[in-house]
């Protein structure tokens, strides 16, 4: 054994990507169904991403609301890629999306899901919600917005099939162009991988131009207007073939 | 078209047409395939529309200026054709990447599944860096800049430290920019604020890189630059404004993180204080800030290829090691003692002499711009393992000048004993020559 081989892994800094996903009695059926598939069919797509991402180790936390809320992922924090097993959630209940804010809030410190010897960035919450909130949930938007993590993270919402008070969505993103419109269940699957995708190689890009300082909601905007030309493109072309042999099927 | 799939084709500017065989992967610029052209395999990069944002017919002209320029060295996995333009959209052809080199970003992280890839031997990371450096050497002697230098770039070889140079599209002649700034973490300062790349800031990038081949941390990255949260304020601040290297000798406020600098504690005290320098030279708050020029490739080259030639067997452990000087030198691996009774002085170096050793063309004469070969190498007499001597692993015939003033030829494969005040002519030129002490 020489000293080479003793090599350990770069230090890197923490991008915890937050899911808060509506299980209330509205998303049964269909719509929970392929949040479960999506979300299950995800793990390995980041697993990929983040395997090439020198810039970012990515976590992972899920917080489940409907009557009350509760987190999917360990309650002692956030994951790494490997350690997900995902497990299919059920819905049923009302939609109190303000206590999830509150228990996010909650979390999103350092003496809490954000501690990290190597440093983080700021994290990344997306929010799949078909529904309007049953609760007060201005109140909890108030407090986690005071939140200086909650400032700086990427902030996008998923509108599941329409179904959405938008006008909710756009106060939580903080800005109405950093939704997703899922329109039937297709599409939102496919809006699940690229937006996950997308916003945690978010850190790993060269920039065309590096002289403006973007702000977070802005940032947001430009991921969710790349999740949609690439849910475009996908739906324009038929996939093609991997590296493989396929031999001649003609 | 805005993407392809297999059995499409896809006419090339002057003449013949691409079939697309399969997708290799897919990226924020564009999507890679797998195509044939004339009968054999190519890779095609294939634009996404739009990416240029209205600067399309300019980035098409550079690539094909590069194309007929022809790339600066062998490294280059360089634009070879470009295909026509399709309702604005377009690639090139290159190369296809061939198998057994991985890509830096993988020597710098490890998962549970993809273990994380190291070097063989210290002998292929002076390879991987030499092979860096000359590529962009000569990259910038044609005139031409890289401007995006970042960890997706590179692709190595382990086992030997061969390198191929991908993303060769951004590659621009001197005063242009194609519209790219770079990675964060691979910018230099000046790029971070807001300037144009071009050679001094590829400089930078390259250093960066260069530290991370042989320490695998970065060297901007200490207690002051790891806050709670990286925001976008404080990145332009730790990367571009006021950026400390992690050992800066005059600026204390950004060492290693503890916990986090296992690599940097085991590799900084043993690689030489020639290549340590040089690295706090490229990371000085003067260079990095543009107030002193950047350290330059043949710099760089000169370092490199004198640690190259410092590589040895360990008597003792036989492990890899270093000779760093004439005299008591410790193995890196074993902490035993090695006495290295010689030296060969030249014009602007000083090679010690022990069983291993080199003495590499660069070293002799540098202006010959050859990076690679080895004109002599130190062996000891089998009847004798603590007599020493030189072979003459050149081609030609050494003069050796002897202190009581003959002078006898040494044919090439014969070895010359080690005494002190010879002068050894390794090549035709005399002023090249070197004495030992």
């Amino acid at each position: 054994m020489g000293l080479l081989d003793d090599i350990s892994p770069a230090p890197r800094k923490v991008m915890t990507l937050f899911y808060l996903v509506d299980t209330s009695g509205s998303m049964g059926g269909a719509r929970i169904g392929t949040v479960n598939a999506a979300m299950e069919q995800c793990i390995p797509l980041l697993k990929e991403v983040a395997q090439a991402n020198d810039d970012a180790e990515i976590k992972v936390a899920i917080l489940q609301f409907s009557s009350g809320c509760s987190w999917v992922t360990p309650a002692s924090g956030p994951v790494g890629l490997d350690d997900i097993i995902w497990n299919d959630l059920q819905a049923s209940g009302m939609t109190e999306f303000g206590g999830a804010l509150l228990e996010l809030d909650k979390k999103l410190s350092r003496n809490e899901y954000l501690q990290s010897q190597t440093g983080a960035y700021a994290p990344v919450i997306l929010l799949l919600s078909d529904g309007g909130p049953t609760d007060n949930w201005e109140s909890g938007l108030n407090q986690i917005k005071q939140n200086n993590w909650f400032k700086h993270a990427i902030k996008i919402a998923i509108d599941i099939e329409s179904g959405s008070d938008r006008s909710v969505l756009a106060a939580f993103t903080g800005n109405p162009e950093a939704i997703l419109d899922a329109k039937d269940t297709a599409t939102l699957k496919k809006m699940i991988h690229k937006v996950s995708v997308r916003a945690s190689e978010f850190q790993s890009h060269s920039k065309q131009s590096a002289d403006v300082i973007t702000s977070p909601e802005e940032d947001s905007a430009s991921i969710v207007a790349e999740v949609v030309k690439d849910v475009d493109q996908d739906t324009t072309t038929p996939i093609s073939s991997d590296d493989n042999d396929w031999g001649s099927w003609d | 078209m805005a993407t392809l799939k297999v059995g499409d084709t896809v006419k090339m500017k002057y003449g013949g047409e691409v079939k697309v065989l399969a997708e290799f992967g897919s990226g924020g610029q564009g999507t890679v395939y797998k195509v044939s052209y004339n009968g054999k395999e190519y890779a095609l990069k294939w634009y996404h529309k739009g990416v240029f944002g209205g600067k399309e017919q300019a980035f098409y002209k550079n690539l094909e200026n590069n194309i007929q320029k022809g790339a600066p060295t062998g490294n280059f996995l360089w634009p070879l054709g470009i295909t026509d333009v399709y309702n604005g959209v377009f690639g090139y052809i290159m190369d296809i990447r061939p198998k057994g080199y991985y890509e830096l970003t993988n020597f710098f992280v490890g998962s549970k599944k993809q273990s994380q890839v190291r070097f063989k031997s210290f002998s292929a990371i002076a390879d991987a860096a030499i092979n860096i450096i000359q590529a962009f050497r000569e990259l910038h002697n044609n005139g031409y800049s890289y401007q995006d230098i970042n960890n997706g770039n590179f692709f190595i070889k382990p086992d030997n430290g061969d390198v191929l140079i991908c993303d060769n599209d951004n590659v621009s002649p001197f005063g242009e920019n194609s519209g790219i700034q770079g990675k964060q973490r691979y910018m230099a300062p000046e790029i971070v604020t807001g300037g144009n790349p071009d050679k001094n800031s590829d400089r930078f990038s390259m250093a960066v890189i260069l530290f991370r081949l042989l320490f695998i941390n970065h060297p901007l990255e200490g207690k002051r630059s790891t806050p709670p949260c990286m925001t976008k304020e404080l990145e332009r601040r730790y990367y571009g404004e006021e950026p400390v290297f992690v050992y800066d000798p005059n600026d204390d406020r950004n060492r290693p993180v503890p916990g986090t600098d296992k690599n940097l504690k085991t590799f900084w005290p043993i690689y030489p204080q020639y290549i340590r320098e040089l690295f706090e030279r490229a990371f000085s708050h003067d260079v990095m800030l543009n107030k002193a020029p950047r350290v330059m490739e043949k710099e760089w080259l000169d370092v490199f290829i004198r640690f190259k030639a410092s590589i040895v067997k360990c008597p003792h452990c036989k492990e890899e090691t270093f000779i760093y000087e004439k005299g008591e030198n410790t193995c890196i691996e074993c902490r035993k003692k090695i006495n290295v009774p010689n030296a060969i002085r030249f014009n602007t170096v000083t090679v010690p002499l022990y069983p291993g050793t080199k003495i590499m063309m660069w070293l002799v004469d540098w202006s010959q711009n050859d990076t690679e070969t080895v004109l002599g190498q130190v062996v000891a007499n089998p009847n004798d393992p603590t007599v020493f001597g030189i072979k003459n692993m050149s081609t030609m015939n050494w003069k050796i000048n002897l202190p009581n003033g003959t002078q006898k030829p040494l044919a090439s494969g014969a070895v010359v004993p080690i005494k002190l005040d010879f002068t050894l002519e390794c090549t035709n030129n005399p002023k090249d020559a070197g004495t030992i002490i």
